[in-house]
């Protein structure tokens, strides 16, 4: 049982765990989260007179900003500088992001499929650095004032290779217990599902595919997993779907709408003209 | 899909239905496949300059009233011909229908997304 309020105890915490940064060019401003492996402040760059973000990162996460280093990708956080505090815990400076976290922006359908659509070029450029997040859920996605889609929090991710441990949240992490590609695929999946909770038919079998629970029966590859999406916004053919023909006319007439539409606008007009002459 | 690429096919897929329809005129309808050869041709032509002023344009209405306009120009030889045949003149028969396909034409070019449209979003974004 404690005896301070949890608001009081938060704040002990928080000021026991602030950064010293009194020896380096870095100001604390604020604290702005906790994400999987640290905390994450904005603080402010004497050198270059700007805010930026900086993550203290909890013992064993130590690979952490090496990771983010190596990932140069306009939709993963730069990587300004690192370095250690006076009490030894290592921290990193990156890019501060303003803007919201993707479950706090309401977004209607297609634009939600363009932002996954960015998640997944993001996460497929990680996995072609061998580095798999291991922890993607709506939180770890921020949209930037300027529309930029960033994953953040890299603070569980790990070389694709080494069979890495399960990490990251319940309802977003993949069953098998050793942690591969594969598995960022699956928490994709569970992103998608929650950027669009009631799916069409092609859309649900996207969904489907990618959360199976046998890896090896999910999309092959993140680009792979986007090109469906990108299908599915293009009117075109899913391949993780098997259409009936009544889906297939009724897609291919969505997708020629306004063809169909002054087609059928000619031989209306084109007929009354025919009657109207026939008089 | 370029504007005047659109235009082509659009006006080229009209002037194929609009010569098909001379099938329901029982007096033309030994000339069939030369009606549907000149109005695909009448139609590719209209629909080609009115997809190259497209690219000058950007209104729906005027797009519609010069697409109208070019098309009742290019039909206009044709209509005013009598039938070599029959020697009856059509002019209100052809005319109409023409002009027709070219509003649509027109509509179609400022409406429809084209590739430049595209690029210059993305531009923007």
């Amino acid at each position: 049982m404690s005896f301070l309020p949890d608001p009081a105890l938060r704040r002990l915490r928080d000021a026991f765990d602030a950064p010293d940064l009194s020896d380096s060019r870095y100001t604390l401003l604020e604290p702005i989260g906790r994400g999987g492996m640290g905390a994450v402040y904005a603080v402010h760059d004497a050198a270059l007179d700007r805010r930026v973000a900086l993550k203290v990162i909890d013992a064993g996460a130590h690979a952490e900003s090496r990771i983010v280093a190596r990932l140069e990708h306009p939709g993963i956080v730069p990587v300004h500088d690192s370095g250690t505090l006076p009490d030894g815990r290592p921290y990193y400076v990156m890019k501060l992001v303003e803007g919201e976290p993707l479950h706090r922006v309401p977004l209607e359908m297609p634009e939600a499929l363009r932002v996954f659509l960015r998640v997944c070029d993001a996460i497929a450029f990680a996995h072609s650095r061998g580095i798999v997040h291991r922890d993607l859920k709506p939180e770890n996605i921020m949209i930037g004032r300027f529309g930029e889609v960033l994953v953040l929090d890299w603070g569980v991710a790990a070389e694709a290779h080494a069979g890495a441990p399960r990490a990251g949240t319940p309802g977003f992490q993949a069953p098998e217990p050793e942690v591969t590609a594969a598995s960022d695929i699956y928490s994709l999946g569970m992103l998608l599902r929650e950027l669009v909770p009631e799916p069409r038919p092609p859309l649900r079998s996207i969904i489907e595919r990618a959360t199976q629970q046998r890896p090896e029966a999910r999309y092959e590859s993140a680009a792979d997993l986007a090109r469906d999406v990108t299908a599915f916004l293009d009117g075109t053919r899913v391949q993780a779907h098997r259409e009936s023909l009544g889906e297939a006319a009724a897609r291919l007439a969505r997708k020629h709408q306004l063809w169909i539409v002054l087609i059928a606008t000619y031989l209306v007009l084109r007929t009354i003209l025919f009657f109207w002459f026939r008089r | 899909m370029s504007k005047p690429v659109l235009g082509l096919v659009l006006g080229g897929v009209l002037g194929i239905f609009d010569g098909l329809t001379a099938w329901f005129t029982p007096e033309v309808r030994n000339e069939l496949p030369f009606i549907i050869m000149g109005s695909t041709g009448k139609g590719l032509v209209a629909g080609l300059l009115i997809g190259l002023l497209a690219r000058k344009l950007k209104s729906v209405p005027l797009g519609v009233l010069c697409g109208l306009l070019i098309a009742a120009a290019v039909t206009y030889p044709i209509a005013a011909n009598p039938d070599p045949n029959t020697g009856k003149v059509y002019f209100w028969q052809i005319i109409l229908p023409g002009s027709l396909v070219g509003a649509i034409v027109g509509f179609a070019t400022q409406k429809l997304p084209t590739k430049q449209a595209e690029s210059s979003r993305t531009a923007a974004a």
